[in-house]
């Protein structure tokens, strides 16, 4: 069995993956912050696509009309933010540029953190394969 | 790892196309007292520097560029000198319309994008090295 069947693995690599992509188009948006009529961009959320439904969460079960529901259940998690497209901008300026640099900034912060918190995850799974392994 | 490569060259064109506008901008100030040599003749005309996003196919990614250097249509500052070579027959001098207080604004606007593509590189380096990391787990 590889390792890449496990599917935590599968996730985190679509994540870092995810979280690449952004930064390259977060570093559009910053090489682009004045340029005229330039509006910036952003990915859709990560969501978490598991391909066993044995390992999503756990939803409550709802037995009565008057039970709220609590999250959980669709086995997706959200990350990063909105489409800024359809988003209204926090300015757009009088050229038509509409990148507010410290809101990409503060993303592209948010962004490397993501993928360190993701990275890290990964060499625990790794971790905890070696500790398996080893022999006494 | 090829998109974080990318957000290098990407950030990398954003800090030509602003170091490009410092140029621009050091240009303009150099020149503030730049006169004609004779009353028929013309000052030096304020620069500015225009961007434009480019699609670069390899990496299919809008990186900036600098696009044409654009003069500045606007009136000249005149200022009586009746002395000076370049003066008219009634003693003024044309002067170029450049505003120091402009471009110092420019200049520091053009820091603040280039501090945050600097920046930028800053945590795609970071994220490669953690990527690298997962090795020596």
């Amino acid at each position: 069995m590889a390792i890449q069947d496990l599917t935590l693995v599968q996730v985190l690599q679509n994540k870092m993956r995810w979280h690449q992509k952004r930064q390259a188009v977060l570093a559009q948006n910053i090489a682009n912050s004045d340029t005229p009529n330039y509006r910036a961009r952003d990915l859709a959320k990560f969501e978490v696509d598991v391909p066993d439904k044995t390992t999503r969460s756990v939803a409550v079960a709802r037995t009565q009309a008057g039970h709220m529901s609590i999250g959980g259940g669709t086995g997706r998690h959200g990350e990063g933010s909105m489409n800024d497209s359809d988003r209204k901008t926090f300015e757009v300026r009088p050229s038509g540029n509409a990148v507010s640099l410290e809101e990409q900034i503060s993303k592209s912060s948010e962004n490397a953190a993501g993928y360190q918190a993701s990275t890290a995850m990964l060499q625990k799974v790794i971790g905890l394969y070696r500790t398996a392994l080893r022999t006494r | 790892m090829a998109d974080l490569q990318d957000t290098l060259a990407i950030a990398a064109s954003g800090m030509k196309a602003q170091s490009g506008r410092m140029r621009v901008v050091a240009e303009n100030i150099a020149n503030a007292d730049s006169t004609a040599l004779d009353s028929k003749g013309n000052p030096y005309r304020r620069r500015i520097p225009t961007f434009r996003a480019t699609l670069d196919r390899e990496m299919n990614a809008q990186v900036v560029q600098l696009g044409r250097v654009r003069l500045d249509p606007s009136e000249f500052r005149v200022r009586f000198e009746p002395g000076h070579p370049a003066a008219d027959a009634n003693g003024y001098v044309k002067a170029p319309n450049v505003n120091s207080l402009i471009e110092m604004s420019d200049m520091q606007q053009a820091t603040r994008s280039y501090q945050a593509n600097l920046n930028v590189i800053g945590l795609s380096k970071g994220m490669i090295q953690q990527t690298i990391e997962i090795l020596k787990a």
